[in-house]
Protein backbone atom coordinates (compact mmCIF):
# COMPACT_ATOMS: atom_id res chain seq x y z
CA UNK A 1 0.00 0.00 0.00
CA UNK A 2 2.90 2.38 0.60
CA UNK A 3 3.44 2.10 -3.16
CA UNK A 4 1.03 5.06 -3.22
CA UNK A 5 3.36 7.25 -1.17
CA UNK A 6 6.28 6.25 -3.42
CA UNK A 7 4.22 7.12 -6.50
CA UNK A 8 3.45 10.50 -4.97
CA UNK A 9 7.16 11.19 -4.40
CA UNK A 10 8.03 10.18 -7.96
CA UNK A 11 5.38 12.45 -9.47
CA UNK A 12 6.51 15.31 -7.23
CA UNK A 13 10.03 15.02 -8.66
CA UNK A 14 9.07 14.27 -12.27
CA UNK A 15 8.66 17.83 -13.48
CA UNK A 16 12.16 18.86 -12.37
CA UNK A 17 13.58 15.59 -13.66
CA UNK A 18 12.06 16.21 -17.11
CA UNK A 19 13.40 19.77 -17.04
CA UNK A 20 16.90 18.55 -16.20
CA UNK A 21 16.69 16.13 -19.15
CA UNK A 22 15.54 18.98 -21.44
CA UNK A 23 12.15 17.36 -22.06
CA UNK A 24 9.08 19.55 -22.36
CA UNK A 25 6.46 16.94 -23.10
CA UNK A 26 6.96 13.60 -21.33
CA UNK A 27 5.07 10.61 -22.76
CA UNK A 28 6.87 7.61 -21.21
CA UNK A 29 8.31 7.02 -17.74
CA UNK A 30 10.00 3.82 -16.59
CA UNK A 31 10.55 3.26 -12.88
CA UNK A 32 12.98 0.55 -11.76
CA UNK A 33 13.24 -0.81 -8.24
CA UNK A 34 15.39 -3.42 -6.55
CA UNK A 35 13.75 -6.71 -5.57
CA UNK A 36 14.85 -6.09 -1.94
CA UNK A 37 12.05 -3.50 -1.77
CA UNK A 38 9.47 -6.25 -2.41
CA UNK A 39 7.14 -3.73 -4.00
CA UNK A 40 3.95 -4.62 -5.78
CA UNK A 41 4.89 -3.37 -9.25
CA UNK A 42 1.34 -3.39 -10.61
CA UNK A 43 0.11 -1.43 -7.59
CA UNK A 44 2.89 1.13 -8.06
CA UNK A 45 1.94 1.49 -11.72
CA UNK A 46 -1.73 1.87 -10.81
CA UNK A 47 -0.86 4.50 -8.20
CA UNK A 48 1.28 6.46 -10.70
CA UNK A 49 -1.52 6.39 -13.26
CA UNK A 50 -4.22 7.35 -10.76
CA UNK A 51 -2.26 10.11 -9.04
CA UNK A 52 -1.20 11.69 -12.34
CA UNK A 53 -4.82 12.16 -13.43
CA UNK A 54 -5.73 15.81 -13.85
CA UNK A 55 -2.07 16.88 -13.83
CA UNK A 56 0.60 17.57 -16.43
CA UNK A 57 1.57 13.85 -16.58
CA UNK A 58 -1.95 12.57 -17.17
CA UNK A 59 -1.20 11.17 -20.61
CA UNK A 60 2.13 9.59 -19.65
CA UNK A 61 2.55 5.84 -20.06
CA UNK A 62 4.14 4.40 -16.93
CA UNK A 63 6.19 1.24 -16.82
CA UNK A 64 7.43 -0.37 -13.60
CA UNK A 65 10.33 -2.82 -13.70
CA UNK A 66 11.75 -4.98 -10.90
CA UNK A 67 15.50 -5.53 -10.95
CA UNK A 68 17.10 -8.33 -8.95
CA UNK A 69 19.04 -6.94 -6.00
CA UNK A 70 22.53 -8.43 -5.92
CA UNK A 71 24.80 -8.17 -2.88
CA UNK A 72 28.56 -8.66 -2.68
CA UNK A 73 30.15 -9.73 0.61
CA UNK A 74 33.15 -7.64 1.66
CA UNK A 75 34.56 -10.54 3.70
CA UNK A 76 34.40 -13.54 1.35
CA UNK A 77 33.53 -11.91 -2.00
CA UNK A 78 30.38 -14.00 -2.40
CA UNK A 79 27.69 -12.51 -4.64
CA UNK A 80 24.06 -13.45 -4.18
CA UNK A 81 20.63 -12.38 -5.17
CA UNK A 82 18.11 -11.17 -2.60
CA UNK A 83 15.32 -13.50 -1.62
CA UNK A 84 12.75 -13.03 1.11
CA UNK A 85 13.87 -16.19 2.97
CA UNK A 86 17.18 -14.50 3.82
CA UNK A 87 15.51 -11.89 6.05
CA UNK A 88 15.77 -12.45 9.79
CA UNK A 89 15.43 -10.27 12.84
CA UNK A 90 13.04 -7.71 11.40
CA UNK A 91 10.17 -6.21 13.33
CA UNK A 92 7.04 -6.38 11.25
CA UNK A 93 5.13 -3.36 10.08
CA UNK A 94 1.37 -3.76 9.98
CA UNK A 95 0.03 -2.86 6.55
CA UNK A 96 -3.71 -3.31 6.03
CA UNK A 97 -3.79 -6.09 8.62
CA UNK A 98 -0.84 -7.91 7.03
CA UNK A 99 2.59 -8.06 8.62
CA UNK A 100 5.26 -6.82 6.22
CA UNK A 101 9.01 -6.84 6.67
CA UNK A 102 10.54 -3.47 7.54
CA UNK A 103 13.03 -3.89 4.68
CA UNK A 104 10.05 -3.55 2.33
CA UNK A 105 9.81 0.11 3.40
CA UNK A 106 13.47 0.89 4.07
CA UNK A 107 15.65 -1.36 1.86
CA UNK A 108 18.80 0.23 3.31
CA UNK A 109 18.10 -1.86 6.43
CA UNK A 110 19.38 -4.95 4.55
CA UNK A 111 22.72 -5.28 6.43
CA UNK A 112 20.76 -5.45 9.70
CA UNK A 113 18.39 -8.14 8.46
CA UNK A 114 20.41 -10.25 6.02
CA UNK A 115 23.69 -12.15 6.31
CA UNK A 116 25.99 -13.44 3.60
CA UNK A 117 24.64 -16.97 2.90
CA UNK A 118 28.22 -18.25 2.57
CA UNK A 119 30.17 -16.72 5.51
CA UNK A 120 27.36 -15.13 7.61
CA UNK A 121 28.96 -11.66 7.50
CA UNK A 122 26.82 -8.53 7.49
CA UNK A 123 29.59 -6.57 5.83
CA UNK A 124 28.25 -6.43 2.28
CA UNK A 125 26.88 -3.99 -0.21
CA UNK A 126 24.24 -3.95 -2.91
CA UNK A 127 25.98 -3.90 -6.28
CA UNK A 128 22.80 -4.08 -8.35
CA UNK A 129 19.14 -3.33 -7.84
CA UNK A 130 19.67 -0.82 -5.09
CA UNK A 131 16.66 1.35 -4.21
CA UNK A 132 14.29 2.90 -6.70
CA UNK A 133 14.85 5.31 -9.59
CA UNK A 134 13.37 6.70 -12.76
CA UNK A 135 15.33 4.62 -15.25
CA UNK A 136 13.86 5.94 -18.53
CA UNK A 137 12.19 9.13 -19.50
CA UNK A 138 10.92 9.81 -22.99
CA UNK A 139 9.38 12.97 -24.38
CA UNK A 140 9.83 15.77 -26.85
CA UNK A 141 12.52 18.43 -26.57
CA UNK B 1 17.70 14.77 -9.48
CA UNK B 2 16.64 11.13 -9.67
CA UNK B 3 16.98 11.09 -5.94
CA UNK B 4 13.32 11.71 -5.23
CA UNK B 5 13.38 10.08 -1.80
CA UNK B 6 16.11 12.49 -0.68
CA UNK B 7 14.15 15.37 -2.12
CA UNK B 8 10.96 14.27 -0.36
CA UNK B 9 12.83 13.86 2.93
CA UNK B 10 14.05 17.47 2.68
CA UNK B 11 10.55 18.64 2.02
CA UNK B 12 9.26 16.79 5.07
CA UNK B 13 12.12 18.00 7.26
CA UNK B 14 11.28 21.60 6.40
CA UNK B 15 7.61 21.23 7.33
CA UNK B 16 8.14 21.10 11.10
CA UNK B 17 7.47 24.33 12.93
CA UNK B 18 10.16 23.67 15.50
CA UNK B 19 13.06 21.19 15.56
CA UNK B 20 15.27 20.53 18.57
CA UNK B 21 18.37 18.54 17.67
CA UNK B 22 19.77 16.83 20.78
CA UNK B 23 23.46 16.26 20.22
CA UNK B 24 26.79 15.86 21.97
CA UNK B 25 30.17 14.87 20.71
CA UNK B 26 30.34 12.39 23.58
CA UNK B 27 28.63 9.05 24.01
CA UNK B 28 26.99 7.92 27.25
CA UNK B 29 26.00 11.39 28.46
CA UNK B 30 22.26 10.71 28.25
CA UNK B 31 21.20 12.21 24.91
CA UNK B 32 18.46 9.62 24.38
CA UNK B 33 17.22 10.06 27.94
CA UNK B 34 17.11 13.84 27.51
CA UNK B 35 15.47 13.54 24.05
CA UNK B 36 12.81 11.15 25.30
CA UNK B 37 12.01 13.10 28.46
CA UNK B 38 12.01 16.36 26.53
CA UNK B 39 9.50 14.98 23.99
CA UNK B 40 7.29 13.53 26.75
CA UNK B 41 7.33 16.83 28.67
CA UNK B 42 6.56 18.84 25.52
CA UNK B 43 3.57 16.57 24.92
CA UNK B 44 2.46 17.04 28.55
CA UNK B 45 2.52 20.77 27.87
CA UNK B 46 0.09 20.29 24.99
CA UNK B 47 2.61 20.55 22.16
CA UNK B 48 2.24 18.17 19.24
CA UNK B 49 5.60 16.41 19.20
CA UNK B 50 7.50 13.70 17.40
CA UNK B 51 10.84 12.10 18.20
CA UNK B 52 13.19 10.90 15.50
CA UNK B 53 15.94 8.61 16.77
CA UNK B 54 18.87 9.05 14.41
CA UNK B 55 21.23 6.85 16.38
CA UNK B 56 21.54 4.33 13.57
CA UNK B 57 23.99 1.96 15.25
CA UNK B 58 22.64 2.00 18.78
CA UNK B 59 19.11 3.38 18.99
CA UNK B 60 17.93 3.54 22.59
CA UNK B 61 14.97 5.91 22.83
CA UNK B 62 12.73 2.82 22.86
CA UNK B 63 14.20 2.04 26.30
CA UNK B 64 12.38 5.14 27.53
CA UNK B 65 9.35 5.17 25.24
CA UNK B 66 8.76 1.46 24.79
CA UNK B 67 8.79 -0.65 21.63
CA UNK B 68 5.60 0.49 19.94
CA UNK B 69 4.20 -0.71 16.65
CA UNK B 70 4.90 1.03 13.33
CA UNK B 71 2.07 0.82 10.84
CA UNK B 72 1.87 1.54 7.16
CA UNK B 73 -0.67 3.54 5.25
CA UNK B 74 -1.05 4.98 1.77
CA UNK B 75 0.83 8.02 3.05
CA UNK B 76 3.78 6.03 4.40
CA UNK B 77 4.88 4.67 7.77
CA UNK B 78 2.86 5.82 10.76
CA UNK B 79 5.26 6.22 13.71
CA UNK B 80 4.77 4.39 16.99
CA UNK B 81 3.11 6.33 19.81
CA UNK B 82 3.80 6.72 23.50
CA UNK B 83 0.87 8.75 24.78
CA UNK B 84 0.84 11.86 22.65
CA UNK B 85 4.45 11.46 21.47
CA UNK B 86 4.96 9.86 18.07
CA UNK B 87 8.38 8.35 17.51
CA UNK B 88 10.43 6.57 14.89
CA UNK B 89 13.58 4.57 15.46
CA UNK B 90 15.44 1.71 13.82
CA UNK B 91 14.79 -0.16 17.08
CA UNK B 92 11.14 -0.29 16.01
CA UNK B 93 12.07 -1.98 12.74
CA UNK B 94 14.69 -4.52 13.83
CA UNK B 95 14.82 -7.17 16.55
CA UNK B 96 18.10 -6.51 18.32
CA UNK B 97 20.23 -7.35 15.28
CA UNK B 98 23.55 -5.54 14.74
CA UNK B 99 23.18 -2.35 12.70
CA UNK B 100 26.41 -2.25 10.67
CA UNK B 101 25.71 0.57 8.23
CA UNK B 102 28.55 2.01 6.20
CA UNK B 103 29.14 5.71 5.71
CA UNK B 104 27.96 5.84 2.10
CA UNK B 105 24.74 4.01 2.99
CA UNK B 106 23.81 6.21 5.94
CA UNK B 107 22.41 9.20 4.08
CA UNK B 108 20.10 7.04 1.92
CA UNK B 109 19.04 5.17 5.06
CA UNK B 110 18.24 8.39 6.92
CA UNK B 111 16.43 10.10 4.10
CA UNK B 112 14.44 7.00 3.20
CA UNK B 113 13.34 6.73 6.84
CA UNK B 114 12.44 10.44 6.82
CA UNK B 115 10.70 10.30 3.43
CA UNK B 116 8.70 7.21 4.31
CA UNK B 117 7.50 8.44 7.72
CA UNK B 118 4.20 10.25 7.92
CA UNK B 119 4.50 12.61 10.89
CA UNK B 120 1.54 14.52 12.19
CA UNK B 121 3.50 16.48 14.81
CA UNK B 122 4.49 20.14 14.40
CA UNK B 123 7.50 19.85 16.71
CA UNK B 124 10.31 17.37 16.29
CA UNK B 125 12.98 16.29 18.75
CA UNK B 126 15.91 14.59 17.00
CA UNK B 127 18.08 12.24 19.03
CA UNK B 128 21.63 12.16 17.64
CA UNK B 129 24.28 9.49 18.02
CA UNK B 130 27.63 10.40 19.60
CA UNK B 131 30.01 12.32 17.39
CA UNK B 132 29.63 14.67 14.48
CA UNK B 133 29.40 12.23 11.58
CA UNK B 134 26.86 11.55 8.83
CA UNK B 135 23.77 11.62 11.02
CA UNK B 136 24.65 15.03 12.47
CA UNK B 137 25.67 16.40 9.07
CA UNK B 138 22.41 15.21 7.55
CA UNK B 139 20.44 16.98 10.28
CA UNK B 140 22.38 20.22 9.87
CA UNK B 141 21.87 20.10 6.09
CA UNK B 142 18.24 19.08 6.12
CA UNK B 143 16.35 20.86 8.87
CA UNK B 144 15.30 24.44 8.33
CA UNK B 145 17.90 26.70 9.98
CA UNK B 146 15.35 29.31 10.97
CA UNK B 147 13.18 26.78 12.79
CA UNK B 148 15.82 24.44 14.21
CA UNK B 149 18.17 24.62 17.14
CA UNK B 150 20.77 22.33 18.62
CA UNK B 151 20.84 21.45 22.29
CA UNK B 152 24.12 19.97 23.48
CA UNK B 153 24.14 17.42 26.30
CA UNK B 154 27.12 16.84 28.55
CA UNK B 155 27.90 15.45 31.96
CA UNK B 156 29.91 17.52 34.42
CA UNK B 157 33.11 15.76 33.46
CA UNK B 158 36.23 17.18 31.82
CA UNK B 159 36.39 14.10 29.59
CA UNK B 160 32.93 14.88 28.24
CA UNK B 161 33.32 18.63 27.94
CA UNK B 162 36.49 18.38 25.86
CA UNK B 163 34.60 16.30 23.28
CA UNK B 164 31.46 18.42 23.52
CA UNK B 165 33.60 21.46 22.68
CA UNK B 166 34.30 19.95 19.25
CA UNK B 167 30.57 19.53 18.58
CA UNK B 168 29.91 23.13 19.67
CA UNK B 169 32.64 24.39 17.36
CA UNK B 170 31.15 22.45 14.49
CA UNK B 171 27.67 23.84 15.12
CA UNK B 172 29.15 27.33 15.07
CA UNK B 173 31.21 26.64 11.94
CA UNK B 174 28.04 25.46 10.24
CA UNK B 175 26.29 28.64 11.44
CA UNK B 176 23.53 26.63 13.06
CA UNK B 177 21.63 27.94 16.06
CA UNK B 178 22.89 26.61 19.40
CA UNK B 179 20.24 26.61 22.08
CA UNK B 180 22.60 25.87 24.95
CA UNK B 181 24.11 23.16 27.08
CA UNK B 182 22.12 20.67 29.16
CA UNK B 183 24.17 19.32 32.04
CA UNK B 184 22.89 15.81 32.64
CA UNK B 185 23.69 13.80 35.80
CA UNK B 186 24.30 17.20 37.31
CA UNK B 187 23.59 16.44 40.96
CA UNK B 188 21.94 14.08 43.41
CA UNK B 189 19.30 15.17 45.87
CA UNK B 190 20.21 13.98 49.34
CA UNK B 191 17.95 14.89 52.25
CA UNK B 192 16.89 18.11 50.56
CA UNK B 193 20.45 19.04 49.62
CA UNK B 194 22.04 19.03 46.21
CA UNK B 195 25.16 16.91 46.15
CA UNK B 196 27.41 17.25 43.11
CA UNK B 197 29.41 14.01 42.91
CA UNK B 198 31.42 15.28 39.95
CA UNK B 199 31.97 18.75 41.37
CA UNK B 200 31.31 22.13 39.77
CA UNK B 201 32.26 22.72 36.17
CA UNK B 202 33.08 26.06 34.63
CA UNK B 203 31.39 26.30 31.24
CA UNK B 204 32.34 29.93 30.60
CA UNK B 205 35.12 29.06 28.17
CA UNK B 206 32.65 27.21 25.94
CA UNK B 207 30.92 30.53 25.33
CA UNK B 208 27.49 28.98 25.64
CA UNK B 209 24.89 29.15 28.38
CA UNK B 210 23.75 26.20 30.50
CA UNK B 211 20.01 26.00 29.98
CA UNK B 212 19.23 23.03 32.21
CA UNK B 213 20.78 20.96 34.97
CA UNK B 214 19.19 17.52 35.09
CA UNK B 215 19.49 15.65 38.38
CA UNK B 216 20.84 12.12 38.59
CA UNK B 217 17.77 10.17 39.63
CA UNK B 218 18.19 6.45 40.47
CA UNK B 219 14.43 5.90 40.18
CA UNK B 220 14.69 6.46 36.40
CA UNK B 221 16.01 2.92 36.02
CA UNK B 222 13.01 1.62 37.94
CA UNK B 223 10.69 3.61 35.66
CA UNK B 224 12.38 2.14 32.58
CA UNK B 225 11.96 -1.38 33.91
CA UNK B 226 8.33 -0.91 34.85
CA UNK B 227 7.40 1.12 31.77
CA UNK B 228 6.46 4.20 33.78
CA UNK B 229 7.05 7.66 32.31
CA UNK B 230 10.75 8.35 32.97
CA UNK B 231 10.37 12.14 33.04
CA UNK B 232 8.15 11.80 36.10
CA UNK B 233 10.51 9.62 38.10
CA UNK B 234 10.82 12.38 40.69
CA UNK B 235 9.26 15.83 41.13
CA UNK B 236 12.71 17.38 40.73
CA UNK B 237 13.32 15.65 37.42
CA UNK B 238 9.88 16.64 36.18
CA UNK B 239 10.57 20.25 37.17
CA UNK B 240 13.94 20.25 35.41
CA UNK B 241 12.39 19.11 32.13
CA UNK B 242 9.49 21.53 32.49
CA UNK B 243 12.00 24.35 32.90
CA UNK B 244 13.88 23.13 29.83
CA UNK B 245 10.68 23.13 27.76
CA UNK B 246 10.01 26.65 29.04
CA UNK B 247 13.41 27.74 27.70
CA UNK B 248 12.73 26.08 24.34
CA UNK B 249 9.30 27.67 24.00
CA UNK B 250 10.58 31.11 24.96
CA UNK B 251 13.69 31.30 22.82
CA UNK B 252 14.08 35.01 21.96
CA UNK B 253 12.63 35.81 18.56
CA UNK B 254 10.77 32.54 18.56
CA UNK B 255 7.04 33.06 18.89
CA UNK B 256 5.91 29.57 17.94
Amino acid sequence: MHEWSIAFMILDALEDLAKSEGLSNVHFVEVSYGSVMELDGSLLKEALTELSKGGSFESVEFSVVEEPTVFRCSRCGNEWEFSHELIEGDRKVLEEGVEESSVHFIPELAPALIKCPKCQSRDFQAIKGKGIRVSRLEGSR
Amino acid sequence: MNDFLGRWALKKASEFERVVIVASGKGGVGKSFVSSCLALTMADRGLSVGLLDLDLHGPSTTSFLGVGRVRASKEGLIPARRGEVEYMSLALLTEGTPLPFKGEDKWPLIYTMMAMTKWSANNLVVDMPPGTGDEFLWALRSFNRRKSKVLVVTTPSKASIEVVRRAINMIRDERFSLLGVVENMSYLSCGGEKVKPFGEVDYSNLGVRVIARIPMEPSVEEAIRSGDPPHKSSPELERAFNDLVEVIINVPGDSR
